[in-house]
């Protein structure tokens, strides 16, 4: 018998235990066993003597035995098992996946709770904002087919931004103006116009705002029990009283907002047809408007009145005071509408030339104007920032991943070994991601949520928004799928990776920490650059944000805020008729008020300081005016002015320094009728001449300068208009100036409110101490934009800056865990530790340079958006820029020396002996 | 006459497991033996032989042992474990009720004449 030597088996019997073990499709080890057996099998036959032909056919099928074979190899059971190199998985077989995942990832809870907080950060802020501009920016306004909808203004014809209110007049003009317009409204929300409403038991602060008819009408909104105002109720022939105020309707009607209709008549549906008393004077309920309707103008209006339309009186042709909106016909489109008024109003002007061409109809569409160029500026920005965050975050993340996924090379190539497919091994690996995402969406979902509460209540002012924002779906969609994306991208990365890299290299790495070769390191590096260039972006924004700020807080306002109340007492028309009575109430309120301990000046004002520009009037004078009889016939004589009308010692309640003349309180009020003017209406009408003693015409009367006050400004980045301070007592006959007291105090507001109340209550127990707010509040909230923007980009800048730290560090940390044999090798043969960790640091300078230069072109091309938020600060300051490079090359630094250190303790004798 | 598939999946691990149960055997002694023995009937395809053992071997019922054949080669035998006696015994018990329960009903096992092949 002859001994048959491995691999001499005759020529067919070879090929048959080549075709067994081809169709089994064994990794290595089992098929070198496999291959023995059937060796042996075919040898100890031969040696028996059986011919090889015989042995071939007593063997069977060649390729179902290799099926068969690979089939129970692979587990004692030849049904069901898991290793049999499917590529799909049953039902099942994915719930075991999740259960070993679970395990898998309940082992490292560290790595887990990194991947969800990263993720959760990362879509919470983007879910936040996007909220919020959807709703500011995208989101259709809550009225049929809104994009019809337009406010007119009327604006200056060389420069249509600078926009003027509406004249009577006009209006009455642009109502018959139906070839442009479906429906037209006009209203009178010069300022928020509060009522007492007292009906039954309890008094209440109600908002009114006087609209004509057919305002609701071109919202497209009906009311939901009555009606709402005929055209008789607003237009209706004759002239309004003279005197009369310019809010008092023509019709003692009203129309009730559902949120009061609920809250006072507990939805009482013979509401329609009450009377209720409105500062006194008793109006009709006609209408009830449905729940979710919202006045663009007034969100907060708790009902509405009619504005009176009829000429004469507030409505001539001199007095801008009304605002409107309209609906354009259907089909028409903005230029066009625009082309057809100005035909409209040319035509106006040639039948009534006071109408004059200086201020002419302009249409905008009513949602830009609601939102405001810079507030959508600054929410695109700040979505940009949120992406730009998202972006670290996900390098973060896939980094994160990666490395994971390094980390189970062993482990997945035993699998692969066990005869794994492909298909099963990805699947585990996304199942683990996909339970991490899953987890972490959820966490940004709340995180989402709350940020968009504490949005709100970070500046109400600065987010303008009829209908609030919630928390958007469609944004939470959007981060997710991002998010996701990233995921499964880096995720998969390893698993398609190892999947093909045959098992027995895997094997044997001896469970020495991979790099996962060159591929994935530059990958990685560039992710890390990518990150460090977001957050470059980011970081140099919210510098630049900061300092804009910061400039905006510098501003000299030439008041005093600190120390100062402010409040509003309103005085009902039937118990205070006329001017006397109300000034004698303001003079007797002063009074008791400052004879309070810690009140250190008592005064009031029509409209606060640094609050806008309002009661934009005319002032008459020139060189002739000076005579015993001036008259007012020079067009250039008249200029426009800001009017304010005062009592008490409103000026020295807010510090507001006499710059020549006298006092208020040195003046006699009850004498010829002085004003005051401010320092640049004195420079712009008298040039250097003194103006104290001179006649003007302000304020329906010919009034003396007594004195000249210093500027203040009416907006928080100190814009200046020429003012002019008419005394109360002497022009309180005028109207219901519904003063705004100023009253400044020692010690605590809020006790010292306390004490002015009970004081009121000891003069009229029926006056209502209204809105009190401290006046560094109203200061406050001028700069509320600015703020707004400017602390959600440092929280979005400090984020990115802490992800990319990480990031970066997490490269640099793998690469020196990597390297540790290099590193012992390159101190055993005599590198000293300072030039190891130089080799650490300058790995850590390849990463943050190239993301610095990356960062610092991109923040030069969006220095040009961001432009339009920025005040006195260049966009593309070198300081800025310089300051930005610093914190990242600090950040390299940080980022670097422990790694650094870590290499430099490698022990070289100890890597050498591993050899 | 090969015996239908199904009778053979019950029959073959009993069948093996019984002659290894007797003594220790390499792959193609077991081939010859089942053939020999049992008159050719439990004679699978040899190439049936080899998943079974790994079948049996993966289950804990076998266990590979090497040795030195007479050759000088080496050689894989199987033998059986204690597992896999319990498990030939259960299947022993099951296999006398299976033909007490069909003898009742009229099904006795009649000696078949080995048909010449």
């Amino acid at each position: 018998m002859t001994r048959a030597a491995r691999g001499t088996l005759p020529p067919e019997v070879e090929s048959l235990v080549a075709e067994v073990l081809d169709a089994a499709r064994l990794d290595l080890p089992a098929r070198a066993e496999v291959e023995a057996d059937l060796r042996a099998h075919f040898e100890d036959g031969l040696a028996a003597g059986v011919p090889s032909g015989e042995m071939r056919r007593r063997f069977g099928d060649p390729r179902a035995a290799g099926r068969e074979i690979a089939r129970a190899r692979r587990s004692g059971d030849p049904g069901r098992n898991e290793n049999d190199g499917r590529w799909w998985m049953s039902g099942n077989e994915w719930w075991t996946e999740v259960k070993r995942s679970v395990r898998r990832l309940a082992r490292t809870p560290g790595f887990a709770a990194v991947v969800v907080a990263t993720l959760a950060l990362g879509v919470g802020a983007n879910t936040a904002i996007f909220s919020v501009v959807n709703a500011v920016l995208l989101a259709p306004l809550p009225y049929p087919d809104a994009a019809r909808l337009v406010q007119v203004h009327e604006a200056a014809a060389s420069n249509r931004d600078n926009q003027n209110y509406l004249r009577g007049p006009t209006v009455a003009a642009y109502r018959t103006w139906s070839e442009v317009f479906d429906g037209f409204g006009a209203l009178y929300v010069y300022r928020e116009t509060g009522a007492d409403l007292t009906d039954g038991d309890q008094p209440a602060r109600v908002t009114a705002t006087p609209v004509s008819a057919g305002y609701f009408e071109a919202l497209g909104v009906a009311p939901a029990l009555g009606r709402t105002f005929r055209e008789e109720e607003s237009v209706a022939p004759g002239t309004p009283p003279d005197g009369a105020d310019r809010g008092t309707p023509i019709s003692p009607v009203a129309v009730l907002s559902h949120g009061l209709w609920m809250d006072r008549y507990g939805g009482a549906s013979d509401v329609v047809g009450r009377t209720i008393r409105l500062d006194d004077r008793p109006f009709e309920i006609v209408g009830v408007m449905p729940e979710g309707f919202v006045d663009p103008f007034g969100p907060r209006a708790d009902l509405w009145t009619p504005q009176d339309l009829r000429m004469g009186g507030s409505n001539s042709w001199g007095n801008y005071y009304l605002s409107a909106l309209a609906r354009l016909k259907p089909g028409l489109t903005l230029e066009a509408a625009q082309e057809r008024v100005d035909a409209l109003y040319t035509r106006l002007v040639e039948e009534h030339p006071e109408a004059g061409t200086q201020w002419v109809p302009t249409l905008v569409p009513l949602r830009d104007d609601l939102v405001g160029s810079t507030r959508r500026t600054m929410l695109l920005i700040l979505s940009v920032a949120a992406g730009l965050v998202l972006l670290t975050a996900c390098v973060n993340l896939a980094n994160l991943l990666v490395a994971r996924g390094l980390g189970r090379d062993r482990d997945v190539a035993v699998r692969v070994a066990l005869g794994s497919g492909r298909g099963r091994i990805v699947a585990g690996l996304l199942v683990e991601t996909g339970l991490l995402a899953l987890v972490g969406c959820a966490a940004g979902a709340l995180l989402g949520a709350a940020g968009v509460r504490a949005l709100l209540a970070l500046s109400p002012d600065a987010l303008p928004a009829l209908t609030p924002p919630e928390t958007g779906w469609a944004a939470f969609a959007f981060a997710l799928a991002v998010t996701l994306v990233a995921l499964v991208l880096s995720g998969l990365t390893p698993a398609l990776r190892l999947s093909r890299t045959p098992p027995a290299d895997a094997l044997r790495s001896d469970g020495r920490a991979t790099t996962g070769g060159r591929r994935v390191r530059r990958i990685r590096d560039g992710l890390a650059i990518v990150q460090v260039a977001a957050a470059l972006v980011l970081v140099t924004g919210a510098a630049l944000l900061g300092r804009s700020f910061a400039e905006l807080a510098r501003v000299p306002l030439a008041i005093e805020p600190e120390g100062v109340l402010t409040f509003e007492v309103n005085l009902p028309a039937s118990r205070y008729p006329d001017g006397a009575a109300r000034d004698a109430f303001h003079r007797t309120f002063r009074e008791r008020v400052e004879a309070l301990p810690e009140v250190e000046a008592v005064g009031a004002v029509s409209w606060l300081p640094v609050n806008g520009r309002f009661n934009i009037w005319g002032m008459y004078w020139d060189p002739s005016f000076d005579t015993p009889e001036p008259d007012r016939s020079n067009r250039d004589g008249w200029r426009s002015t800001d009017i304010r009308v005062f009592s008490g010692d409103y000026l020295g309640a807010l510090d507001i320094r006499v710059l020549r003349g006298v006092e208020p309180s040195e003046a006699d009020m009850n004498g010829e009728p002085v004003v005051w003017v401010s320092a640049r209406l004195a420079a712009e009408v008298f040039g250097e001449a003194d103006p104290v003693g001179k006649q003007v015409y302000v304020a329906n009367e010919i009034r003396r300068i007594a004195g000249v006050v210093e500027d203040v400004p009416y907006d928080a980045e100190g814009g200046i208009a020429p003012k002019t301070y008419v005394p109360h007592a002497q022009f309180a006959d005028d109207r219901n100036w519904a003063l705004t007291q100023t009253v400044k105090a020692r010690g605590d507001l809020a006790a010292v409110r306390e004490r002015i109340r009970a004081t009121l209550a000891g003069i009229d127990g029926q006056l209502v101490l209204h809105r009190p707010k401290p006046l560094e509040e109203v200061v406050a909230s001028a700069r509320a934009q600015s703020r707004f923007a400017t602390v959600l980009m440092a929280a979005f800048a400090l984020l990115a800056l802490a992800l990319s730290m990480v990031g970066t560090y997490g490269v640099l940390a793998g690469a020196v865990a990597g390297r540790t044999r290099e590193f012992g090798i390159r101190m055993a043969l005599g590198a000293d530790r300072a030039s190891v960790r130089a080799m650490i640091l300058r790995y850590a300078a390849a990463l943050i340079l190239p993301g610095v230069v990356l960062g610092l072109v991109g923040a030069w091309i969006g220095g040009r958006w961001v432009q339009a938020l920025l005040f006195e600060v260049d966009p593309r300051d070198p300081l800025v820029y310089l300051a930005a490079v610093a914190v990242f090359v600090a950040v390299g630094v940080l980022a670097g020396w422990a790694p650094a250190r870590r290499a430099t303790r490698v022990d070289p004798a100890r890597t050498l002996s591993s050899e | 006459m090969t015996l239908e598939r199904e009778w053979m999946r019950g029959a073959a691990p009993l069948a093996v497991l019984t002659l290894l149960d007797r003594r220790e055997m390499y792959g193609y002694e077991l081939v010859e033996a089942l053939e020999r023995d049992t008159g050719g009937l439990l004679a699978m395809g040899q190439s049936t032989v080899y998943p079974l053992l790994y079948n049996l071997e993966g289950r804990g019922h076998v266990a590979p042992l090497w040795r030195t054949a007479p050759s000088g080669r080496r050689r894989k035998y199987y033998r059986v474990t204690a597992e896999g006696r319990a498990w030939l015994a259960q299947q022993r018990e099951q296999w006398d009720r299976l033909v007490t329960a069909l003898g009742r009903l009229g099904l006795s096992g009649r000696e078949v004449e080995e048909a010449t092949s």
